[in-house]
């Protein structure tokens, strides 16, 4: 600052400054380095935003949760304690990272937060949903298990092969009397049983290689299942090895 | 030569290397900001000091002036957060960091079209009240009333939906019209 007195003329005292050298203005390139690093910073947070979030629904996937809430209240409360919530939060902060660096151009701050933090969300959760569909995770998670991934290896181990009480994801091996056999994901066998309470809201048609869904507690590789359902193709799992038939006729559900 | 020359050809000459068109600015702007400074801050020694920092960092700055944008919004926008520190600095007066009110869609987008008596009224009974009113309203009000500025320029200069600058200039007016009756309460 130029500290005169203050009856000074204003300019005069700047234009001094400046003729002296004492102000001096910044080159051009230190704005558009300033902006070039501040663009790849948002690229990066965006990509980086498009991974955690395509690897969140990946592990959900995979570890059977996104499928629960069709169980109603307790199926919800299982999705909500199993769902990554660090992930989740780092999405979070990357989110509010993102809308800081976007809220000084003038798209973002003449609208709403609301919106611009709901296009960013919509645009992050379509790309997350896109890369999720890829096969992506799924080989970093073969190459994990194989340790084979230095750096992410631990992130895929710790959440995609994490242990949840009452979720349980895995291929149909064998159709016993009272259920199923499937082999989890540590390749284990556990027996499922069906009662009369349990739940099939996509229907009863199963057969061995199937890849299922079991939403019950689970114990000493046996699990009296409150729900079970097919989640379709084996894309997520090695391929199965037998395709025989076994259609299985379960006892209605209590009252329907 | 240069009185006929907008703000932004003479920032773009000074930015090509004419430094002493930079003056031609301050002459332009400097009664402007010491007014802005002076109704926001409330200070006039300040004001002065302030009003020559937004000059020295809008030279030191100026190539990141986009010459297609309006240099009156960049220089207010300087001196906005100059006199947001200012404020910051000061104790005993509140902030706002965190602003509720951008959040979400207002409906009071449309500017109001203040008859010139009620502008002249209004701008008189806020010069008696403006150092009770809140920064947050008081900015807003000061743009307004005392700037001429429309709320797409304060929006600017703000940084804050159009939408949320009405907002602000009816809540800041409420807190202008609360204050007066107070004080015709008073015996």
């Amino acid at each position: 600052m130029i500290h005169n007195n203050h009856q000074d003329c204003v300019k005069q005292q700047i234009m001094n400054a400046i003729e002296e050298g004492n102000v001096i203005m910044k080159p051009k390139w230190h704005f558009v380095l300033k902006t070039s690093l501040a663009v790849l910073g948002g690229v990066l947070i965006a990509l980086a935003l498009l991974y955690l979030v395509s690897f969140i629904i990946f592990v959900m996937w995979y570890t059977g949760s996104w499928f629960i809430p069709v169980y109603g209240i307790k199926g919800i409360i299982s999705f909500l304690l199993a769902a990554p919530w660090l992930l989740v939060a780092v999405v979070v902060v990357f989110l509010w990272i993102l809308e800081t660096l976007f809220r000084h151009y003038t798209f973002a701050y003449r609208r709403p937060l609301l919106y611009s933090t709901l296009g960013m969300l919509g645009v992050v959760m379509i790309g997350g949903f896109t890369v999720a569909q890829t096969s992506l995770h799924q080989t970093l998670l073969v190459r994990a298990k194989n340790n084979k991934l230095p750096i992410a290896g631990p992130l895929y181990k710790q959440f995609s092969l994490r242990y949840i009480n009452d979720i349980h994801r895995g291929m149909i091996k064998q159709i016993i009397e009272n259920g199923f056999v499937i082999s989890d994901k540590w390749d284990q066998p556990v027996e499922v049983t069906l009662t009369p309470e349990t739940r099939f809201p996509y229907g009863t048609d199963f057969e061995t290689g199937d890849l299922v869904v079991v939403f019950g507690e689970g114990e000493d590789g046996q699990i009296t299942a409150l729900g079970v359902h097919k989640v379709g193709s084996q894309r997520m799992l090695v391929a199965s090895t037998s395709s025989q038939q076994m259609r299985l006729q379960f006892m209605p559900k209590k009252g329907m | 030569m240069t009185t006929h020359k907008t703000d932004e050809e003479i920032a773009r000459q000074v930015q090509e290397g004419q430094k002493e068109l930079f003056g031609v600015l301050i002459e332009r702007y400097e009664e402007k900001l010491k007014r802005y400074a002076s109704k926001f801050l409330l200070q006039r020694q300040d004001a002065q000091d302030k009003v020559q920092e937004v000059f020295i960092k809008a030279y030191i700055n100026i190539q990141s002036f986009n010459v297609s944008r309006k240099f009156s919004s960049w220089i207010y926008r300087i001196a906005h957060n100059e006199f947001i520190n200012a404020i910051k600095k000061r104790s005993g007066e509140s902030i706002f960091f965190f602003d509720p009110d951008t959040i979400f869609p207002h409906p009071l987008s449309k500017e109001e079209a203040d008859g010139a008596v009620t502008r002249k009224e209004t701008k008189e009974l806020l010069d008696k009240t403006l150092e009770q009113i809140s920064p947050k309203y008081r900015e807003p009000l000061v743009l307004y009333y005392f700037e001429d500025l429309d709320y797409k320029a304060i929006s600017e200069i703000l940084q804050i939906p159009v939408s949320t600058v009405g907002v602000r200039l009816k809540r800041g007016k409420e807190a202008m019209r609360k204050i007066i009756e107070k004080d015709e309460q008073r015996p």
